[in-house]
């Protein structure tokens, strides 16, 4: 696959070569069941990702230039 | 049609056909397509600022109507913002409303003004709706008395840093002298009110060490930190970047390798953990990445209501839309082919990404990133291989770190290999 320069618009060779699996799904995963979890960075992001369970409306596509 | 108007929608057209001369938001609406009401307003109460960063967005690239604005927000344009963002809160029931204040610099305002301000919305939004407010700075004009105001009146701050003292040499003021000593004195006042804390704010530098630069940003305590990657596009390309490699997802890999083996969460970052919402299919909270609607407005000094200012990057006027606080609701931006564009989801996206693995974590990356001058915004991203390196890699490290689960129907482990 070509450089997205390119007009045709397309990926970098290395990138497409190396990944030509598709990316794990994770999307079925019960996140309540993963909750304490032996990772200790991953138990955190966790806890904090049930709240956009719970209130998924309210999760909103934010600024990126505003920190917080 | 009066000359300005004419020439801004002729300099949207030629500079960005996509989605300016492509996008039939009419035809959109009719068809059932809409809009989602915003939630979120970035208020430039000073166009003007005490620093001359070198790779701002406001000031250094390709937009030049700072130049034209207000030093400062007028009393008369503050009370039409909160007019307006009161009557689009009333108008779509909205639970709660996001006040961003920016600039330039915010704090060259009496933190007394912006606390009015603030004030001011509260009490003008309908019951009900909440209000979240917060203020984003360099840091340099931050003391104990501005601090204090800006609490007393639940504005919680958030800091543009590099980096230590070695890692934000292009942070300097007008004379380009280091901010990093007011910045520094000013992060030590804000660390001891975590209350008040939002984090830190820092675009990547690929001559700094990663890791160095992220534990300096440690150093000030935050309780969450985002890495952005430098603004650029294909036809102004970020500085560093090369085919076939991939320097940015290299840097953003060592500190996310670093912050994922410390064993312990030291502080959030952001785009690691938006990557790892998407991951695991939740909606994401940043615009940088997923392919949520885009519910942010942006009111200029003189009252402009404009697109996302980071737009700025990508040409003279590229934010510009006409609009104005006097005349126009928020509900007339949402119908503006410029930000219609931004919540059409994968439908906006370039057919290659549409039918990219990674679609629905990546989201096409961040619009401006797309940019191509006379073509638009219907491209990959120029950081697209840095994006799909970097996502495949916090994948397979999630993945390690996922118990697998019994084979259902559809094993989600099936067919995925290490990338």
């Amino acid at each position: 696959m070509k450089d997205p320069n390119d007009s045709a618009v397309m990926v970098d060779d290395t990138t497409a070569t190396a990944c030509a699996t598709r990316l794990v799904d994770l999307s079925g995963v019960d996140l309540t069941a993963l909750r304490g979890l032996d990772h200790p960075v991953l138990a955190d992001v966790i806890e904090d990702l049930l709240d956009r369970v719970v209130d998924p409306l309210n999760v909103l596509a934010e600024f990126d230039q505003r920190a917080g | 049609m009066e000359a300005g108007k004419h020439d801004r929608w002729a300099t949207h057209r030629a500079r960005a056909p996509w989605p300016y001369a492509a996008l039939d938001v009419p035809a959109l609406r009719a068809g059932g397509r809409l809009a989602r009401p915003l939630r979120q307003f970035v208020v430039k109460t000073n166009s003007r600022c005490n620093l001359a960063c070198t790779y701002c967005y406001v000031y250094e690239m390709a937009d030049g109507t700072w130049r034209d604005r207000p030093a400062v927000i007028s009393a008369e344009v503050r009370a039409l913002t909160v007019r307006r963002i009161a009557d689009h809160a009333r108008r779509h029931r909205l639970p709660s409303v996001d006040l961003v204040l920016h600039g330039g610099e915010p704090l060259l305002t009496p933190a007394a003004e912006l606390a009015a301000f603030v004030e001011e919305l509260r009490a003008a939004l309908p019951t009900g709706c909440a209000l979240s407010a917060t203020v984003q700075t360099n840091a340099t004009l931050l003391t104990a008395e501005r601090l204090d105001a800006l609490a007393a009146a639940g504005i919680r701050v958030g800091v543009s840093l590099d980096g230590g003292p070695g890692h934000n040499g292009r942070r300097v003021d007008h004379a380009g002298r280091p901010s990093w000593p007011a910045a520094a004195r000013g992060l030590r006042l804000l660390a001891e009110r975590p209350e008040s804390y939002a984090g830190l704010l820092c675009v990547v530098d690929l001559e700094q060490d990663p890791v160095e630069t992220y534990e300096s940003l440690l150093s000030f305590a935050p309780p969450a930190i985002d890495l952005l990657l430098p603004l650029g596009n294909w036809s102004s390309p970020p500085p560093g970047r090369r085919p076939g490699r991939t320097p940015y997802a290299d840097w953003l890999i060592a500190v996310f390798d670093h912050w994922w083996d410390a064993g312990r969460r030291r502080t959030r970052i952001r785009r690691f953990e938006e990557v790892i919402a998407l991951l695991f299919g939740l909606p994401t909270g940043t615009e940088a990445l997923g392919l949520a609607a885009a519910v942010t407005a942006v009111v200029e000094t003189d009252g402009s209501i404009e697109l996302i200012d980071t737009l700025k990057s990508a040409y003279d006027g590229a934010a510009d839309t006409g609009l104005h606080v006097a005349r126009d609701g928020f509900d007339a931006l949402l119908d503006h082919p410029g930000f219609a564009a931004r919540q059409l989801g994968p439908a906006a996206l370039a057919p290659v990404c549409q039918a990219c693995d990674l679609v629905t974590v990546c989201g096409g990356g961040h619009y401006v990133h797309r940019f191509r001058d006379g073509d638009g915004f219907r491209n990959p991203s120029v950081y697209c291989t840095e994006l799909d390196a970097l996502i495949r890699h916090i994948a397979g490290r999630l993945r390690a770190a996922v118990p697998e689960r019994p084979a259902p129907d559809a094993d989600p482990w099936a067919g995925a290999l290490p990338c």
